[in-house]
């Protein structure tokens, strides 16, 4: 049965910086749409712009999972997508480090890396997660496994509760 | 020479039209590049490099839908760059667009108001 009050985008295919803005595209729409217009429905498509803007950077192969829900109950995404070990391992330790602050922490954190730190090699700021973290997101968690020599599929998922 | 900077926007970067002649400064559209520092860079170096055409009480606009987090470091090193246009002769004012109901585009304006120094208005369509 078709619920009104839930909107869902399952999107699995290549990604790269133009399939990642007709994403985040979507997700504006669904997250804005009449039916589920809240009013944090815009913070929770930045969730998503930031965690498909990481795969487009981070990403070792073109090849994504994104999975976009909102309901009565909140926001859920997962994204699963290939990552060389560095980087892998570098998100895992970033989320673990970031789900262990406290809200003041995250954001002395956030006003570090906008005022003091240069952009990446890839470009990032280092501030989606944090952004992410910063967002009061119920569940933040990131699973890496190892596909192969320097090969690892990282999952994240994300739960928001509406405020 | 023109002092005209005009960029067109494209699906990932917003219109950037800075005209000191008219007056008019405006950054509208959405803004998610891989290279956020890379877009945002020869505006920040045009503005330092036709800062004389400026004249006081110029209004820098920005009307963005969306933005990923690396544009919003690269849009606050660029409103660092206007900031740093006031002088005792000269005042600036920088208007924030925020639709009804975004709470993104509101905190993030905040966010940055506070480390900006300088107020950054909140102007609600």
């Amino acid at each position: 049965m078709l619920n009104p009050r839930r909107h869902m985008i399952h999107y699995e295919g290549l990604l790269d910086e133009t399939s990642g803005q007709c994403l985040m595209d979507m997700v504006m729409l669904s997250a804005t749409s009449e039916r589920v217009m809240r009013r944090n429905s815009r913070k929770w498509c930045s969730l998503a712009i930031e965690l498909i803007d990481n795969a487009i950077r981070y990403s070792s192969h073109d090849h994504i999972s994104f999975y976009w829900e909102t309901n009565p109950d909140g926001l859920v995404i997962r994204l699963r997508n290939s990552a060389n070990e560095k980087d892998a391992m570098r998100l895992v330790k970033a989320v673990e480090k970031l789900r262990k602050m406290s809200p003041p922490e995250l954001d002395d954190l956030f006003r570090c890396q906008m005022l003091n730190t240069e952009f990446g090699e890839k470009g990032g700021a280092g501030l989606g997660l944090i952004q992410i973290a910063r967002k009061g997101v119920r569940t933040m968690e990131v699973k890496a496994t190892r596909r192969g020599p320097d090969h690892y599929i990282c999952e994240t998922f994300i739960e928001v509760k509406p405020e | 020479m023109s002092n005209v900077l005009h960029i067109e926007r494209t699906r990932t970067t917003p219109l950037i039209h800075f005209d000191p002649g008219q007056g008019h400064y405006e950054v509208s559209g959405i803004s998610t590049p891989i290279n956020s520092f890379g877009f945002y860079e020869p505006v920040r170096a045009w503005l330092e490099q036709t800062a004389h055409y400026i004249a006081d009480g110029a209004v820098f606009r920005f009307d963005l839908a969306y933005f990923n987090s690396a544009s919003m470091k690269a849009l606050f090193m660029l409103l660092q760059r206007i900031r740093d246009l006031e002088d005792p002769g000269r005042k600036v004012r920088i208007e924030w667009i925020v639709r009804e109901d975004d709470e993104f585009m509101s905190e993030s304006a905040d966010s940055m108001q506070e480390l900006l120094g300088m107020p950054i208005h909140q102007v609600r369509v």
